[in-house]
């Protein structure tokens, strides 16, 4: 096989183009996203901080297509996420994105190691077990993969959760306060698998935190501030 | 000639496709042939039912000979009536098993049959073969379509993609071809970054060995001059000494960095008491640290082991420890502090020294990074990038906090892996 030098253009695995969400008209119009630019590419893990209220939580769900914009563009992986109908951006989301909540959300009837592969499941895939086998291992959960979430701490629970949104080895994580729930000894586990599971699996993960220690551990940092973006390349202070 | 058209036609499609087609059609002569059997019985059957009505008819006549006509059709017939007919009738060589061909209604019959039966298979089985073809062509378009997407990435266009947002088993086919391309593009960037990086790396490295092999090749000069007195060339040879010292700080360490960074290092990893590794390292400082008066304090428990390369590990941790000395003014305190969580084994190297600028903190783990606001001059900038090598073949991370003037806080991060 032959790729040829002349490579004609190398494409990010997010694009995102002068987006805007704006809520109400006139006087009483909120912009919550204003004019948000910024490229991403594959393999880095990006941190998006800002106070309450700058619409880094907007954005985070504009580009992980769970809510639309008014205006621009998100492109992932090339494709143009909101020109896609309805159906097909349901498929595209589950197999491209991935998530990570603040509160866990890990479905109480499945166990450890159904509630990985659940994502799969619905896509009508059959897991890679040995896959599900490493990321069990690296997680350090082989001993609980039978274990129901209430029988688990809130740091397992978000390591689970972590395992869920691998599991489909999607084109981009987004994790919205991933350790808002908690104690700084499992944030720092969080943060430090988020970080490891990046580099390893060249995982592109985009981050919500309020945090300055987390996103140091970052890549990048994205800095939102009523409704804008300030890429800050490096550190957060 | 049709004969040959199909036989070109076939070999065109794929050997699934080939086998199923003979499969549909086998099926199809098979239900045919079925439907000629189920005829030859349901017109038997036919016969049957007509012949045993007519012995009943002729049977009535012949029992009551003075009825009407329209009597022997309408009344409902005994069995004597029908053993009557049955014996005037066999005799006349008209009975079940009469050759069909000898009785006009059976022979309608059976041709009206035929060609409803004919009909209704013609036209099941042209659907089926209409419906099966229409779909093997969608099939080929979708297929040659994601061929031609695989020809342009090939060719260096490694934006294409295929157009993959159904559920289903092609579709997921399809999805793992764009996840290939996604990782070999994202691989290609890679390559490419990685020739810069080392366009950079020679370039460094080149600036870096040409000073100190200036500075030797001046010396040398000034120590074959005739009237070198003895004291001069003692003095030189000291400065060439430094040096070449210097050279072989740099020219190893790159060695070592490189040779982690490929992946050709061999580590003999076992299970590392942390407080015996770490009294080796920092054993090494004391002298220095005393002369400074600074302080290395270490803190944690005593029977906490980290599962790696003894060797590599102590050059990683001095490497940090030496980095600390470096930025901690007189008087200052350096901790090394370790913990094991659940997932995690944690070792902190803390200092009270100046802190890392804002600017800096993501760039020092770079090569040769001299920061613009370090007064430090000795150091060639390699000590922290080895340092991060070597964690990160240790499927460890890196990660640093700072505060201009506070100081500064490092943490080495491994995994509690079971060993392999």
């Amino acid at each position: 096989m032959i790729i040829s030098e002349r490579q004609v253009m190398n494409m990010n695995i997010l694009d995102v183009q002068n987006l805007c969400k704006t809520y109400g008209k006139g006087e009483a119009e909120v912009r919550a996203l204003d004019n948000v630019s910024f490229s991403v590419g594959k393999g880095e893990f990006i941190a998006i901080v800002g106070e309450s209220g700058s619409g880094k939580s907007t954005l985070l769900n504009v580009v992980g297509a769970l809510d639309n914009p008014t205006s621009g563009k998100v492109l992932i992986d090339g494709k143009d996420i909101f020109s896609m109908p309805e159906k097909k951006l349901t498929v595209f989301r589950r197999r491209n994105i991935g998530f990570i909540f603040q509160s866990f959300n890990l479905i109480p009837e499945l166990n450890v190691e159904q509630n990985i592969t659940f994502p799969l499941l619905l896509d009508y895939q059959k897991p890679d077990q040995k896959y599900v086998e490493e990321l069990l291992e690296t997680l350090g959960l082989k001993e609980r993969r039978k274990h129901l979430p209430s029988q688990l701490s809130g740091g397992q629970q978000q390591r689970v959760a972590i395992g869920r949104a691998l599991a489909a080895r999607p084109a981009i994580i987004m994790a919205d306060e991933p350790t808002g729930n908690l104690d700084s000894r499992n944030s720092q586990e969080v943060i430090t698998l988020l970080k490891s599971m990046s580099a390893k699996y060249r995982q592109t993960i985009l981050m919500i935190t309020h945090n300055e220690n987390h996103a140091d551990a970052t890549d990048r940092v994205l800095c939102m501030k009523d409704g804008r973006l300030k890429d800050l390349g490096v550190a957060v202070r | 000639m049709g004969v040959s058209v199909i036989r070109i036609g076939m070999e065109k499609m794929g050997k699934e496709t080939r086998r199923m087609l003979c499969w549909l059609l086998a099926i199809c002569l098979s239900a045919a042939a079925g439907l000629g059997i189920l005829l030859f019985y349901m017109t038997n059957d036919f016969q049957k039912i007509i012949v045993e009505h007519d012995y009943g008819t002729a049977g009535y006549l012949v029992n009551h000979s003075d009825s009407n006509v329209a009597a022997a059709f309408t009344k409902d017939k005994t069995e004597p009536d029908l053993e009557a007919g049955r014996q005037a009738l066999k005799e006349a060589g008209y009975h079940e098993n009469t050759d069909p061909r000898l009785v006009p209604a059976v022979t309608a019959y059976r041709k009206r049959t035929a060609v409803w039966f004919g009909s209704m298979i013609f036209f099941i089985f042209l659907a089926v073969f209409l419906t099966v073809g229409i779909y093997i062509r969608k099939q080929k378009k979708m297929i040659a379509k994601a061929d031609i997407m695989i020809t342009q990435f090939l060719e260096g266009d490694m934006s294409q993609r295929t157009d993959s947002e159904e559920t289903g088993g092609w579709y997921s086919l399809f999805h793992r071809i764009n996840e290939l391309a996604t990782i070999l593009s994202a691989q290609a960037e890679h390559e490419k970054q990685t020739r810069v990086f080392l366009q950079d790396m020679i370039s460094d490295v080149s600036h870096q060995l040409k000073t100190p092999l200036a500075a030797l090749k001046m010396y040398d000069e000034i120590m074959a001059q005739e009237d070198s007195d003895r004291e001069t060339i003692q003095a030189f040879s000291q400065k060439s000494l430094r040096e070449i010292r210097r050279l072989e700080d740099v020219v190893y360490t790159l060695l070592k960095i490189a040779r982690l960074d490929a992946g050709t290092v061999r580590m003999e990893k076992s299970e590392e008491n942390i407080e015996m590794l770490l009294r080796d390292v920092t054993e090494r400082f004391e002298t220095l640290a005393a002369q400074e008066a600074k302080e290395i304090v270490l803190s944690g428990r005593s029977d906490a082991s980290l599962y790696c390369d003894a060797l590599w590990m102590s050059e990683a941790l001095g490497n940090m420890v030496k980095n600390a000395l470096e930025h901690t003014p007189r008087g200052g305190k350096i901790v090394v502090s370790w913990e094991r969580t659940a997932l995690l084994t944690n070792i902190v190297v803390e200092d009270n020294g100046k802190g890392i600028h804002q600017e800096d903190i993501h760039n020092i783990f770079k090569r040769f990074y001299r920061s613009r606001f370090s007064q430090d001059t000795h150091g060639i900038g390699l000590g922290l990038p080895l340092a991060k090598s070597i964690v990160e073949a240790h499927q460890g991370t890196v990660s640093v906090t700072s505060r201009v003037g506070q100081g500064s806080r490092f943490v080495l991060s491994f995994f509690n892996l079971t060993k392999k």
